[in-house]
């Protein structure tokens, strides 16, 4: 059994003009980002529409001064995870929480050489397309970090976890985009 | 610093996420280790190359997504009733009531402040007092100087019973004192 849900309130012309602005600023980022956490288009507009309601309901909990972007993006993220767990019936944590260093077995932890082989323009397309193969979170904090260069700090807010969860998945998701590129790389060799 | 720098320090480092110190002496190992300014530029051109390829998929938010929003909205939107119900919430509700009953009161004719209150003129009282003591001779009340003076204007005037000034009046109060 769920929550009762609050009693609709009447909308108020601040309210409209309020989701008009958002939707005209921030539906564009907002979508794009949904489209790179979902990997597809038809959840991606879900995703943007369920976020974009809740902002209309929760309009008055929004801060003044603080950044929009950053309070849709943590809508978005939660709203996604809610929709990952309904689909899996529960929630794999895979990342643990610590910040340990990353192992690399024998090898020296440096992915040089299969970036540098790449020629201009082949890497962003193999990188996108390696975007896939990470799990939701770390995919999540990769997009927030390297893509919406948001600090550690903003990450956890946005994500809801410490920062040391968000460094440890993107030291993951580092070196797993690495080790994906270097094995794209080889068939090409 | 002698060691070569981890990759994690190194992906720390291009975000911009290390603790003041250690951040200073990573910019002063990359500017004197080839290997390790090797993994740095890797780093920073993975992060390059996925936001210029993320930027180049980019596209507006589709049409039929507003059209959705604004349907969903407008769906959620409260009745004409439902709106009306809204009005006896406790927050509307409990200022409508006691401004209604301040209102109530206020307006009364009776009302204490009402713009003319009811007023007993001294003399008029006296008199009225004085036809009752007529009437009531042997009341405990009775004011004998009153008394007097009335029975005095009784038995001038006739059988009507009439106060200290000659004025006739009935016996019984025109106007109920408290």
């Amino acid at each position: 059994m769920g929550v009762p849900r609050r009693p609709v309130e009447p909308p108020t012309p601040e309210q409209t003009a309020f989701l008009e602005r958002a939707i005209e600023e921030h539906g564009k980022a907002t979508y794009n980002f949904a489209y790179r956490l979902t990997q597809n288009d038809a959840d991606a507009r879900d995703l943007t529409q369920d976020a974009f309601i809740r902002v209309y309901r929760a309009w008055r909990s929004f801060q003044p001064g603080t950044s929009f972007l950053s309070w849709i993006y943590r809508i978005v993220t939660n709203l996604y995870r809610d929709e990952l767990r309904r689909r899996k019936g529960r929630f794999h944590e895979e990342i643990p929480e610590d910040n340990a260093p990353q192992e690399f077995a024998g090898e020296r932890p440096l992915a040089v050489s299969p970036i540098e082989d790449y020629v201009e323009g082949q890497l962003g397309e193999t990188l996108s397309k390696s975007l896939q193969a990470l799990s939701p979170e770390q995919r999540q904090v990769v997009i927030l970090a390297d893509i919406e260069e948001y600090s550690y700090q903003e990450i956890a807010e946005i994500m809801g976890c410490s920062i040391g969860t968000v460094r440890s998945r993107l030291h993951r998701a580092r070196a797993l985009l690495r080790r994906l590129v270097q094995r794209m790389q080889e068939p090409q060799r | 610093m002698t060691q070569h720098l981890t990759i994690d320090s190194i992906t720390d480092y291009v975000h911009s996420a290390l603790p003041a110190g250690e951040d200073a002496l990573t910019h002063e190992h990359l500017q004197v280790c080839a290997e390790c300014r090797a993994a740095y530029d890797a780093e920073v051109r993975i992060g390059e190359e996925l936001r210029r390829a993320l930027a180049a998929q980019e596209v507006d938010l589709p049409s039929l997504v507003k059209a959705r929003i604004w349907e969903e909205i407008r769906a959620a939107r409260p009745s004409a009733w439902s709106s009306a119900l809204g009005l006896f919430r406790p927050a509307f509700a409990v200022p409508a009531v006691v401004a209604l009953a301040l209102l109530a009161f206020f307006a009364h004719p009776f009302a204490p402040n009402a713009s003319a209150p009811p007023m007993v003129d001294a003399m008029y009282y006296l008199e009225e007092h004085a036809a009752e003591q007529t009437q009531t001779a042997l009341g405990e009340r009775s004011n004998s100087a009153v008394l007097d003076s009335a029975q005095t204007t009784v038995s001038d005037a006739g059988p009507e019973p009439a106060g200290p000034l000659g004025i006739a009046v009935d016996a019984a109060p025109l106007y109920a004192l408290p």
